[in-house]
């Protein structure tokens, strides 16, 4: 599955998770709206979600003149602007030119201002910085961008140190270098450094902003010109969108910018001002009325109405304790809740208060910093406001302590500092959290656990038995590089009688975050590597490992504790994170979605990946080469008569222990060849080591394929293909394969390696050839079933995932 | 949650006003040359609100730190 359809699975799972819990994709049943209260779900609550901060919507000027532009203009004035355009535009426009100071162009919503701005403004010789969090709507318009080869970066957020490096960097290729930003974030309510950028745009000629601010419009600044624009001029290299659908109540968006030629090129160029439809009449005459509103002084009364409500609301957050994330004055609030299972718990719970709250989800926020989002308006009382926060402030304690978190947890996923009178809090916490029904071992070496007990939970499972956990620890620690020492760490949680009710072994280390991405971004980023050879890698803990394959967690689901139990593994994974300080962690390998699992992992702040599909071959339907081949498909045996069995005599199968030190070399060298030649599973080259100890080990044995004298064309006289496999008494597991690409061509050499393990397994009386992951079209073809395979994710910090999810291969380059 | 005094203080007069019809009680008023004197309880303190009455116009919204001018107001 691709990443995109990864991203839209993991978004779909999270939003759907939502609207089943009654909390998203809700409907207002009033039917009419007069203030800030609303019907939901038959119950009226307190609208804590507006964005119309100044309440102008229910503004009887902005009302009329919506009808007055009906009654005159009709309900669409329906042609291209491209050809004509009704003429309360012209009139908008000359009275937001004067608003703004600066030259406009109105568009039917911010989103499409931007698609007409951003391809226009930006040449392919720019170069593009983004950062982080900008709103979704100019990320969509640089997309445009993408097919175009435009050099475009992400930025972390707000890091003008950063910014500065890379203008310093990219100064010399680049004529044009535009960083784009929203004025204020629509999430977290904090706000671009305006001052900063401007200083850097004033020292640095190349440097220009593109800022979008929509959530700052109306509520800053004279004329309610916003956040940006507040006693600031309008910069020369600046150009700005903003929104007239917030607090200025009426729909569309207005483009911004510091000359009449950058205007009249986007109003004649910009892909939707040619071909999409113009805003409504009604929209027209209200934004028309709004705009004359904001050119008077009652503005100003309007926006000191709102900045008195905003304050008390900050006054009442701090009183009554919550954890507020962002408190820079803005109408928009965020109170961290850590989980999504805490997020949902308080919505409901609010809801059932009578108060109207948003979700912070992701994918506006990563998975462990959903929050509580609300806002304030001016139509809301100070009753109103903390009625609100009481109410939040007393239902925060019962949802924490029904989801089984403290407030030292939500503190520290937002990497805030607990608050003193909350230290007690933490304590009390961590003595009632012990469980008596419980309990938990924690080991660091398979030596310090209890072999039988550990082969009754795994063995079959894979190459992680007891013995096989033995070898892994031999190979990945006291070696030079840092990718090939791992951590190792093994968590069984017990019931009092001893039975074990979840259990796992971790490994942590480090991961080439493009893994799972195509093997074109991985090509680019691999070229970057050579410099930087620790370039967008991070550190995972994980359970299983990077060279282990199957059902790594055992749960026993009957037991009615297994949710504990998993809370309690949950907390030993937070606590291993932060010691070896991974970056995300991943819970793997899950065979098909199980609904249960799924919305388990999801409360907990997983989100779920699709990995690489499973390839397994069943022996036990046939019993010999004529059986196999009879049991392939149609299509299968077309392709192993031509591909394989056609090759089958010029091959000599050896089955090898104990190598010689320089034929083991030579082993590893085929092996190295696999590895340079595809990305498609993007990891570190495994240490010689594991080669070694894999030779030596009674539960592990090497396939060798050569190629007969009298077909050998280069004659080399050495094995053309060589398989690492392990073996138990029901499952086969080539783990590393290793080839000769100069045979690869003529005689199909990895087709004939993928048989003949078959055949090795079947040899052997193994039920199951685990042939892993990737290359499922070529393993289907001897028989192969793949099996959707998924992971769950969580992860600190998104930066380098977003770096990766906006890199393509047209794109000329990404970097941070 | 109550405000203090000090908090009280960072709002506008129009917002001090808003607070004293939305937490505050009357307590008592007095008319004094063309002007209404009333005096509010707000949380754990006194709020004396002084309105023109020729002009139509409130003029002030001040918390009490005199407490004797409280007594003055209720016991004259």
């Amino acid at each position: 599955m691709s990443k995109t359809n990864n991203f839209f699975e993991t978004v779909d799972q999270i939003v759907s998770d939502g609207v089943q819990k009654g909390i998203l994709h809700l409907y207002t049943e009033d039917d009419r709206l007069s203030g800030n209260s609303i019907l939901l779900k038959g119950k009226e609550v307190i609208n804590f979600g507006s964005c119309s901060y100044l309440g102008l919507e229910f503004d009887d000027r902005l009302k009329n003149a919506a009808k007055l532009a009906v009654d005159n203009y009709g309900t669409q004035f329906s042609e291209s602007r491209a050809y004509v355009s009704v003429r309360q535009y012209a009139e908008l426009e000359e009275l937001l030119q004067q608003l703004f100071a600066a030259y406009c162009v109105v568009m039917p919503t911010t989103t499409l201002g931007h698609i007409a701005n951003i391809p226009v403004l930006v040449n392919d010789t720019d170069a593009v910085i983004v950062d982080h969090q900008v709103h979704n709507s100019v990320q969509v318009a640089i997309q445009l961008l993408k097919a175009r080869g435009v050099y475009i970066e992400l930025l972390r957020h707000n890091r003008m140190d950063l910014l500065e490096s890379r203008v310093k960097q990219l100064r010399s290729k680049h004529r044009k270098i535009w960083y784009m930003a929203d004025g204020i974030y629509s999430m977290f309510g904090d706000a671009s450094p305006v001052d900063e950028v401007y200083a850097l745009m004033d020292k640095y000629p190349e440097l220009h902003y593109y800022v979008d601010d929509a959530h700052g419009m109306s509520i800053y600044g004279k004329h309610g010109r916003g956040y940006v624009l507040n006693n600031r001029r309008f910069h020369p290299k600046m150009v700005m969108g903003t929104s007239l659908n917030k607090a200025f109540a009426s729909g569309g968006g207005v483009m911004l910018y510091p000359d009449a030629e950058l205007a009249r090129r986007v109003r004649t160029c910009g892909g939707p001002l040619i071909t999409s439809g113009p805003m409504q009449p009604a929209a027209l005459g209200a934004a028309v009325a709004a705009a004359r509103i904001h050119l008077s002084d009652e503005i100003y009364d309007m926006q000191a109405d709102l900045q008195e409500n905003i304050r008390f609301a900050q006054l009442m957050l701090k009183k009554y304790g919550l954890p507020v994330i962002s408190t820079t004055g803005a109408a928009v609030f965020f109170i961290g809740v850590s989980l999504p299972k805490m997020g949902y718990n308080m919505i409901r719970r609010m809801l059932n208060a009578g108060y109207y709250l948003n979700l912070g989800i992701f994918p506006a926020v990563p998975m462990k910093n959903t929050g509580i989002r609300f806002t304030i308006t001016r139509l809301h009382t100070f009753s109103q406001i903390e009625r609100m926060v009481q109410t939040m402030a007393e239902e925060f304690p019962k949802a924490l302590a029904e989801e089984g978190l403290t407030m030292a947890q939500i503190y520290k996923a937002f990497k805030m500092a607990l608050p003193e009178d909350l230290s007690l809090d933490k304590a009390v916490a961590a003595v009632i959290s012990q469980s008596l029904a419980l309990k938990t071992s924690h080991s660091t070496s398979i030596q310090g656990v209890d072999r039988q007990l550990w082969n009754s939970l795994f063995h079959g499972n894979g190459t992680f038995d007891w013995e096989g956990m033995d070898l892994l620890e031999r190979s990945f620690t006291g070696n030079e590089k840092p990718e090939d020492n791992w951590q190792f760490d093994y968590i069984v949680v017990s019931d009092t009688a001893g039975n074990p009710i979840v259990a796992t072994f971790l490994t942590t280390g480090l991961w080439k975050d493009d893994m799972l991405s195509p093997g074109a971004i991985s090509a680019q980023i691999e070229a970057r590597r050579i410099a930087e050879p620790y370039y967008l890698t991070s550190k995972v803990i994980c359970t299983g490992s990077l060279l282990t394959e199957g059902q790594h967690l055992y749960i026993n689901r009957e037991s009615s504790l297994w949710k504990d139990a998993m809370q309690l593994l949950f907390e030993k994974i937070y606590v291993l994170q932060e010691k070896n300080k991974a970056a995300n962690i991943m819970l793997r390998d899950f065979d098909g979605i199980d609904e249960a699992l799924d919305s388990f992992f999801v409360d907990n702040g997983y989100f779920r990946i699709s990995m690489p599909d499973n390839n397994i071959v069943l022996t036990h339907t046939w019993h010999d080469r004529e059986g196999f081949v009879q049991h392939l498909s149609a299509n299968s045996r077309v392709n192993f008569k031509k591909y394989v069995a056609r090759h089958e005599g010029k091959f000599i199968t050896e089955i090898r222990k104990n190598p010689a030190p320089e034929e083991l070399d030579y082993w590893y060298s085929l092996y190295l060849n696999v590895k340079d030649h595809s990305l498609a599973l993007n990891t570190f080259t495994l240490p010689r080591k594991i080669f070694e100890n894999i030779a030596a080990h009674p539960d592990w044995e090497i396939i060798t394929l050569k190629v007969k004298d009298n077909y050998d064309f280069t004659g080399i006289e050495k094995p053309v293909c060589v398989i690492f496999c392990h073996k138990t008494a029901d499952t086969y597991t080539p783990l590393v394969i290793g080839l000769d690409y100069s045979y690869h061509k003529e005689y199909n050499t990895y087709r004939q390696a993928l048989y003949q393990i078959v055949m090795r397994a079947k040899q052997l009386n193994c039920k199951k050839v685990n042939l892993g992951f990737s290359a499922g079209t070529e393993k289907r073809k001897v028989g192969a079933v793949s099996r959707s395979t998924y992971a769950y994710m969580q992860t600190k910090d998104s930066f380098n995932f977003e770096v990766l999810a906006a890199m393509n291969t047209s794109s000329s380059a990404y970097k941070m | 949650m109550k405000l203090t005094k000090g908090e009280y203080c960072q709002f506008s007069l129009k917002s001090r006003l808003a607070l004293l019809k939305e937490f505050g009680v009357l307590i008592t008023e007095k008319y004094v040359n063309e002007k209404l004197i009333r005096i509010f309880r707000i949380y754990d303190f006194y709020v004396e609100v002084l309105y023109d009455l020729l002009n139509n116009k409130f003029l002030r919204a001040e918390p009490v730190y005199n407490h004797q001018m409280v007594a003055h107001y209720l016991f004259e």
